[in-house]
């Protein structure tokens, strides 16, 4: 599904350059569940970025879906977008002047689904991820993990082919990491390709496979045994 | 301390540019308005000030009265007056000058010339200045055969101001004399009711003693302008009292009005009024101030709603900055004054460059208005500029003043986030809506206005406008007796091309009229009695200006009572004052007659001076628009004249204007090369009399589109903000698959809200004004032409509010959602 080849990334910022991804080579096939770690800054969210495309790389290929996409417009990247990829981010990102219901409906807006529809799904994401009860609250109402909640429940939602997850459990207890840890399974069972960020070895434990990430580089790669 | 805040407004300038840039700029555009149009007012009300005694200078009107109809009032008076008012006001009057205009034909070693100039009394240059240029101002007013130009003439007639010692030959009511050119001086300002101040010649009363005593010499005529300075302390009230006693002790009422008016006070009545005051006082003026004052207003309002308007959106942004200082100490009091301290410091700024745009608009409005403006930057204006700076920046200032020390540190340094106000919010959306309200209300009008001028203009004044060409000069030796007009129009019907011609007195399409005092007794025995437009017509009348006779049957000139007799006849014989007359189709309906063949045969008096005429009435002609188009049809009546003295040749042709006025121009040079060829076209009348208006619509349009692009220009800078405070919720929408379209979609729909409640506001308010302004005219557009202005401007207003946010949208919606979502 993703094929990436000496891919770069350089942060340029007043005459200091920060080499975020250096020629990194990453394959991801469909139905994958890929964990990737590394220490704090080692360019984890830029790789998770990427991938997303929501940053484009400096150098280097990115092919997904056999396409090579580092040459395209962000029109045609948010149509490979909308219809692939869902996102849950490491700071949440939820619209801080809509309630919890319509953040979450926001990633069905664009999608041509009726309102009936829409709302059905929503409901019955919410009730999964155990936000019902706070479903016209605003996010500044609700506590970090009910933000992370929120925010898995929004990525998770439109049914995506790949769900690029920017340490899901951060603001987490171990309870509630373990249950947004069986969603994200039970997604992958169900075929969705799943890529996480975490610092969490007994969460990378329900990939089925982990890249380790230093100072931009891909350093070591293990396959769980089957 | 002042130094900090000075840097501190200083760098949020520099920090802010998009903000600084737009405020700065909308502002600037706004005072230059306002500075502009406060010049035009300036000078509007500057009229006659700058005399040296302005403040003392008085001109005397005369009025006089006419029994059965009404008393006219003029800015001229006898020529016996001035000496009168000297000698019998000693004690009050300091100079007193007469100032006689005239139309001679002016022949220089070059050319020749049919000028309007002044014959004056020598006092003439010491109650107006004349800066002379070359030779003695002095010594050339006061010499009989001298003649003083102005720089202008002297350029007209010898290409150069270096005009001392040419001789100039003047041929004025019949005598004819060759003037030295004795002092050149500069163009006098236009700021004055004086017109035409381009030539002075000494007034010799000997000289027209013997042929034209009424000019100078006899009460009978009356157009010499009178001006009389006070000494300092004397009262105007008091003369204009004792005016009626001056009539009956010194004027002596002229033999021809005699039989009607015993006494001079029956007749005639005088009365001085300020000279300063005259042209603010002619109609319409003080209207036209105040509405081009308002404007001025309104686009300085527009402009600081933009400022409060950004102020308050950015204001949430220097929250942090306000608590900092509040946690240092800062009173309440203190931040309030570096608040507005800062607007007033962003107002200088806008001032210096309005100034500048002032100064790069000023020659082109100069000449779009006509006038020499210039902008002083002393005085008034001094005053009218810290006066601007003051209110425009506490007006811009106060409000976000007052929210911004109104912070609580403690919520906005915790919260660390957004600290608007949704009463901020609200207030914002309220002024982006009076402010567009104003500007569609303006567009509104200004195009409701440029429709109906343009629509009286091109009115179809019943005759061909663009094919009758008037020419002057006509009335004057050798053309003016009565065989060689005849022969004149003879001829001049001769020419190919040529139509018709008809010999007029009044041009058409002016305000201008004649009238006498007309009575009848109707059937039932009640008497009509009114003043009524009349017209002297010819043979040609009917043809060049395209009347038809409806009624009866048109003047004959082998009928004998058909033929007005000429004024001595009439006077002497009283058995001639039974002529035969004709009347238009609306004096038909005006003096009650139910049909065009009930008046026939009905005998009208005509009061004409001391005379009563008898007029049969033998046929009704069809109305058309002779005169301006301003006002609807009037009443009017004919008097057939068999030529002789009349000033002016109405000619329609058939060519191109062009090719007409060739083939004129050739024959004149050729039958009467004494006279310069000076011609006038009807169209050209009209657009003259229209001018002032259409310059004025324009000014209107200009000034309305200045609004909306302020107002548009606050609108980008409260979009632009508001698309970096949503900077974050774009980038998650487009994360979430959000097209551009659907970014640019979400962020238009948001102003467009107040744009269209705008637009509501604004039409309903332009359209009950305009509607009701279109009441004063008796040939108006369809109303329906109010509501398609009122569709335009709000589509066009929405259409620029679109174009403003859709390309800030726009621009934001395509960046990358990353920069967005790490933005914090
Ligand atoms: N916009 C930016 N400009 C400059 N440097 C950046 C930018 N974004 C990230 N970096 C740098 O790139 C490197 C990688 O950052 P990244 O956010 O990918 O780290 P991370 O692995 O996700 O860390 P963490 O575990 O703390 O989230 C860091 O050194 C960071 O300072
Ligand atoms: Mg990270």
């Amino acid at each position: 599904m993703i094929r990436l080849n000496n891919l770069s990334r350089v942060y340029q910022s007043n005459d200091i350059e920060t080499t975020a991804l250096d020629q990194v080579s990453l394959n991801i096939e469909q139905g994958e569940f890929v964990a990737i770690m590394g220490p704090s800054g080692c360019g984890k969210s830029t790789l998770l970025n990427i991938l997303g495309m929501l940053d484009s790389p400096s150098s280097g290929e990115y092919h997904f879906l056999d396409q090579e996409i580092s040459g395209f417009s962000e029109r045609q990247l948010s149509a490979i977008r909308k219809h692939n990829i869902g996102f849950i981010f490491q700071s949440f990102n939820l619209v801080d002047e809509l309630s919890v219901q319509e953040n979450i409906e926001l990633a069905l807006l664009y999608h041509d689904i009726p309102a009936q529809e829409r709302r059905q799904r929503v409901l019955q994401v919410m009730d999964k991820v155990g936000i019902g009860h706070r479903a016209n609250h605003m996010p500044g109402q609700l506590s970090g993990g009910q933000q992370q909640r929120v925010a898995v429940a929004r990525a998770v939602v439109g049914d995506q082919a790949m769900i690029l997850a920017d340490e899901p459990t951060g603001n987490l207890d171990s309870a509630h990491g373990q249950e947004v840890m069986e969603m994200l399974q039970q997604l992958n069972k169900e075929g969705t390709t799943i890529v996480m960020v975490t610092h969490s070895p007994a969460h990378a434990d329900y990939a089925s496979r982990t890249v380790n990430l230093f100072d931009g580089k891909v350093v070591t790669e293990s396959v769980k045994a089957a | 301390m002042f130094k900090n805040y000075l840097q501190i407004a200083w760098r949020n300038l520099i920090a802010d540019r998009l903000y600084s840039s737009i405020n700065i700029l909308g502002l600037a555009v706004g005072l230059a308005s306002c500075l502009l149009l406060f010049i035009f007012i300036e000078d509007e009300t500057s009229f006659d000030e700058h005399w040296p005694a302005a403040e003392r200078t008085y001109l005397v009107q005369t009025t006089y009265f006419t029994t059965g109809a009404e008393a006219q009032t003029f800015d001229v008076a006898p020529g016996p007056l001035k000496q009168v008012l000297l000698d019998y006001f000693p004690d009050q009057l300091e100079s007193a000058t007469r100032m006689n205009r005239q139309w001679p034909i002016v022949k220089t070693r070059n050319d020749i010339y049919e000028e309007p100039l002044y014959f004056a009394d020598p006092n003439t240059i010491d109650i107006l200045q004349f800066d002379t240029l070359a030779g003695d101002l002095q010594s050339t007013i006061n010499d009989n055969a001298a003649i003083a130009l102005s720089e202008q003439l002297a350029i007209k007639y010898f290409g150069n101001t270096d005009a001392i010692g040419e001789i100039i030959t003047i041929e004025s009511w019949g005598i004819v004399k060759d003037f030295r050119v004795g002092a050149v001086y500069a163009n006098v300002a236009h700021n004055t009711n004086i017109e035409g101040l381009t030539a002075l010649i000494k007034i010799v009363e000997e000289d027209y003693l013997e042929t034209q005593p009424w000019l100078f010499t006899n009460w009978g005529g009356g157009n010499n302008m009178t001006l009389i300075t006070l000494k300092p302390g004397a009262n105007i009230g008091d003369i204009n009292e004792r005016m009626e006693q001056l009539v009956k002790d010194k004027v002596i009422v002229p033999e021809f009005v005699q039989e009607t008016y015993a006494q001079p006070e029956d007749w005639i009545a005088f009365e001085a009024i300020p000279l300063d005051e005259m042209y603010i006082n002619q109609p319409g003026r003080k209207t036209n101030i105040a509405i081009f004052s308002g404007i001025a207003l309104v686009i300085l309002l527009i402009a600081s709603i933009n400022f409060t308007n950004l102020s308050v959106a950015r204001s949430t942004r220097r929250a942090k900055e306000v608590a900092l200082r509040k946690v240092m100490g800062a009173s309440r009091q203190q931040l309030i004054l570096q608040f507005l301290g800062e607007t007033i410091f962003i107002t200088v700024i806008a001032l210096v460059l309005a100034l500048m745009l002032v100064e790069l608009a000023l020659p082109f409005y100069s000449e779009f208005l006509e006038r020499d403006l210039v902008f002083d930057y002393l005085g008034v204006n001094t005053l009218a500029m810290i006066g601007l700076v003051l209110t425009v920046g506490i007006l811009g200032g106060v409000y976000p003043a007052l929210v911004l020390s109104a912070f609580r540190p403690a919520r906005v340094l915790k919260a660390n986030k957004s600290a608007e106000t949704s009463g901020s919010l609200m207030l914002r959306n309220l002024l982006v809506i009076a402010q567009f309200s104003i500007s569609i209300a303006l567009i509104v009008c200004a195009m409701v206005m440029f429709a109906q001028r343009q629509h009286a203009m091109n009115l179809e004044v019943g005759y061909d406008k663009d094919h009758i060409v008037i020419l002057h000069g006509v009335g004057r030796e050798p053309v003016a007796q009565q065989s060689r007009q005849k022969l004149l129009r003879e001829q001049v019907l001769d020419l190919p091309g040529m139509k018709a011609a008809t010999y007029i007195n009044m041009f058409p399409a002016m305000a201008t009229n004649w009238q006498l005092g007309l009575s009848f007794n109707r059937e039932d025995g009640s008497q009509f009695s009114e003043t009524i437009s009349f017209r002297n017509v010819d043979e040609g009348f009917l043809d060049t200006f395209n009347a038809k006779v409806i009624t009866g049957r048109y003047f004959d000139l082998n009928i004998s009572s058909d033929v007005r007799p000429d004024f001595q006849l009439l006077h002497q014989n009283p058995e001639t004052r039974q002529i035969n007359t004709m009347v238009n189709e609306q004096a038909v309906a005006h003096f009650g007659f139910a049909s065009n063949e009930d008046i026939l045969g009905q005998v009208l008096e005509y009061r004409w001076g001391d005379m009563t005429i008898f007029a049969t009435v033998i046929g009704v002609i069809s109305d058309i628009n002779y005169r301006t188009v301003r006002e609807s049809i009037r009443p009017e009546v004919y008097i057939f004249v068999d030529y002789g003295g009349i000033g002016f040749l109405a000619v329609r042709f058939e060519d191109a204007p062009q090719r007409a006025e060739q083939t004129l121009l050739r024959y004149w040079q050729e039958q009467v090369p004494e006279l310069p060829f000076v011609r006038t076209y009807v169209s050209e009348v009209i657009e003259r009399d229209f001018q002032s208006e259409q310059k004025q619509a324009l000014l209107l349009a200009i000034a309305s589109s200045l609004a909306v692009i302020v107002s548009c220009l606050g609108l980008f800078g409260l979009a632009s903000f508001t698309a970096e405070r949503r900077f974050k919720e774009i980038g998650i929408r487009k994360v979430m698959g959000a097209s551009v379209l659907d970014i640019v979609k979400l962020l238009t729909w948001q102003f467009s809200k107040p744009v269209l409640l705008a637009s509501f506001i604004g039409c309903a308010g332009a359209a009950m004004l305009m509607l009701s302004w279109l009441q004063i005219f008796p040939y108006r557009i369809s109303e329906l032409w109010v509501l398609g202005s009122c569709l335009t401007a709000s589509l066009l207003a929405l259409l620029i509010a679109w174009l403003t946010v859709g390309g800030k949208a726009t621009k934001v919606a395509q960046a990358t959602p990353i920069k967005a979502l790490r933005y914090e």
